[in-house]
């Protein structure tokens, strides 16, 4: 029969169990968007909404979509509407529109988050009255090559519109955005950091196979147009 | 040892049974037809991370103190070691995720 070993003291074993939760905490924050210790910018009685939408992709995406965006956003907003929508032709633009009027309505700012692939929200929009396209004030768009649609969004009353430039890897941007932008960080900040973070995520994939890091990254990099200092409270902070 | 490997074993379980969740809710809230209240989806997706993360975490955690104290030779408890860092790796990516989005950090 063979001899006991000597166990670790209780303080190498607590060493150890210490130093092996801090190597996993670390790799998985290398892995994601770092913490942020500023807190979301709460409502505070402003009267000010936003709505996200979803289009048709698998379940598995369109439950992590929501999961994500729509705590994310309940932080800074007093009001806030998701939508799946349930197809890309009329029943899609009957309950964006049905949802979205009344936001509008009631509301001094609507911020929209267009959170699919190449769409033609903007021309659902556009069938809306002028005096309610005015309250629009952020419109982000996660939609490969629909930076294309800048001036309409803004001729439409949005104060200011982010969109990628080409065929885009727009969900690793938005992440890094929506986390920033509910903190009160001004589009001109965010869009820098969420372009270097794409590229960031990118590099790390491509640790896993082969990927043109620099092309997806230049193709997904987003772009502001209009009013680049606008901040989810205004600047309050 | 017997009780590092119940512990381990125990947070393995909590992480496949967050997988389940994941996969049950996004079935049952976006397949056809829905069958889950959207209002639930949110509290499902949070208690699978909690599960998942800083419980799972725990257990693992509490799993490599108790081989670390038992008396077996060194490479043994190494061995556990790495045995039970995927699970912590896994626990601190859904504990991030958890308090990504519970609006902490």
């Amino acid at each position: 029969m063979n001899a006991p070993h000597e166990p670790a003291s209780r303080r190498t074993a607590l060493a150890i169990v210490f130093a092996l939760v801090a190597a996993a905490f670390a790799i998985a924050l290398l892995a994601a968007d770092r913490p942020r210790l500023r807190r979301p910018a709460a409502p505070d009685g402003a009267r000010r909404a936003a709505f996200a939408v979803r289009d048709v992709v698998p379940p598995f995406q369109q439950w992590g979509t929501r999961a994500f965006t729509l705590p994310t956003l309940r932080s800074a907003y007093e009001h806030v509407d998701y939508l799946t929508l349930p197809d890309h032709e009329d029943a899609g633009k009957s309950a964006f529109l049905a949802r979205l009027g009344p936001l509008l309505d009631a509301n001094e700012h609507v911020d929209l988050f267009v959170l699919a692939h190449t769409n033609t929200c903007v021309e659902w929009v556009e069938t809306l009255a002028a005096s309610r396209r005015e309250r629009l004030r952020l419109v982000y768009n996660t939609g490969c090559f629909d930076l294309a649609e800048r001036e309409q969004w803004l001729r439409l009353g949005a104060d200011a519109y982010v969109g990628h430039v080409g065929l885009s890897a727009s969900s690793v941007f938005y992440v890094a955005f929506l986390r920033g932008w509910v903190r009160g960080e001004p589009l001109e900040h965010l869009a820098s950091e969420g372009n270097a973070f794409t590229h960031r995520m990118l590099a790390t994939i491509a640790c896993f196979g082969e990927v043109d890091v620099d092309r997806i990254a230049a193709q997904s990099r987003a772009e502001i147009s209009g009013n680049a200092s606008l901040s989810v409270d205004g600047g309050r902070r | 040892m017997k009780r590092s490997f119940l512990l381990v074993l125990a947070a393995l379980v909590l992480q496949l049974a967050m997988a389940d969740l994941f996969a049950w809710t996004w079935e049952a809230g976006y397949g056809e037809p829905r069958s889950i209240d959207e209002a639930l989806e949110g509290p499902l997706t949070f208690f699978g991370l909690v599960l998942g993360g800083p419980l799972a975490t725990t257990f693992a955690a509490v799993a490599v103190y108790c081989a670390q104290r038992s008396p077996r030779p060194p490479w043994a408890r190494a061995g556990f070691a790495a045995l039970a860092f995927p699970l912590l790796l896994v626990g601190g990516f859904a504990t991030h995720v958890l308090l990504c989005v519970a609006g902490v950090w």
